[in-house]
């Protein structure tokens, strides 16, 4: 069983997420305006991130909510009710980024790091940047730049990127909502992570190895 | 019978360390052994600086909260939907 999240409904009684999803299920209209306020913005940004813009994340929003009221009574407990979410959320992300054309197809290789045959760096020495990232943190262009390069990732690796460094799930949090191994996870974050330092990397006009 | 830690790493394998190793997860063994590799290599310890700078700055990343007009119009609009829709 999921380790409940804890709601204080007033200064004595403490309602467990387990009890608000029985109630959801007992089709309790309170709870489910309750569960709409609690979780609605994390879903939002969730799907704001993976799908790049708003409009598209508050039909994302509501799509997760109708199908939070159909299909309470299928949801066992045996993840956290966030997770859950997650899923449903990722799930209805994915959906529509699959009915994208894509413009245009990134080579991701080419961002990430490569090596000699002997496992050095293939280009050094490997430039210090970190200091124009500290100077441009909050430059509306460098911003972008992430959101495009967030944009370029693929699917599953973007919803892991998501859920990890901006919705701060544990690896085994990830792998239950989307369906992966921990291993898996890493791999995924990894690269990502290694691809949107590549990004920066050549945006800065160094190799990203 | 546990596997035995190399000794040594390339820059290539340290490379393959470093989401653990930025959350303490690493074995305190390869720890040592990836800690040696740089304390001589200036191309990792860069590339680990740059890593690390990447994952902090992608988590200043924000976009805006969803307006608390729109909120209370979902809302309406899902109470519209769900008098449409019975759980299946």
């Amino acid at each position: 069983m999921a380790q409940a999240e804890h709601t204080q409904s007033g200064p004595h009684t403490e309602i467990t997420e387990q009890d608000l999803v029985q109630r959801l299920q007992a089709g309790d209209a309170e709870t489910f305006d309750a569960l709409f306020r609690q979780y609605f913005q994390k879903i939002f940004r969730q799907a704001t991130h993976l799908l790049g813009n708003t409009a598209e994340a508050e039909e994302v929003v509501q799509e997760v909510f109708l199908a939070v009221y159909e299909k309470a009574h299928t949801f066992r407990g045996e993840a956290a009710f966030t997770t859950w979410l997650y899923r449903l959320t990722t799930n209805a992300a994915f959906s529509r980024l699959r009915r994208r054309k894509r413009s245009h197809e990134v080579a991701i290789e080419d961002y990430l790091p490569q090596f000699q045959p002997d496992g050095h760096h293939l280009v050094r020495p490997v430039v210090d940047w970190s200091a124009n990232l500290e100077e441009r943190l909050a430059d509306a262009q460098l911003q972008q730049l992430l959101r495009q390069a967030i944009e370029l990732l693929q699917p599953l690796d973007k919803a892991v990127l998501v859920l990890s460094d901006f919705e701060d799930l544990s690896n085994k949090e990830i792998g239950e909502a989307l369906g992966l191994t921990v291993l898996a996870v890493k791999a995924r974050l990894h690269r990502a992570r290694l691809f949107l330092r590549g990004q920066l990397a050549v945006a800065f006009g160094h190799s990203p190895t | 019978m546990a596997e035995s830690v190399p000794t040594r790493v390339t820059c290539e394998q340290a490379t393959a360390l470093l989401i653990d190793y930025i959350t303490g997860e690493l074995d305190p063994a390869t720890t040592l052994v990836l800690e040696r590799h740089l304390e001589r290599c200036v191309d990792c310890v860069v590339f680990l600086r740059t890593y690390k700078e990447t994952i902090r700055t992608t988590r200043t990343l924000r976009y805006d909260d969803m307006p608390g007009e729109l909120q209370n119009r979902m809302l309406q609009t899902l109470h519209a939907k769900m008098r449409g829709a019975r759980p299946q």
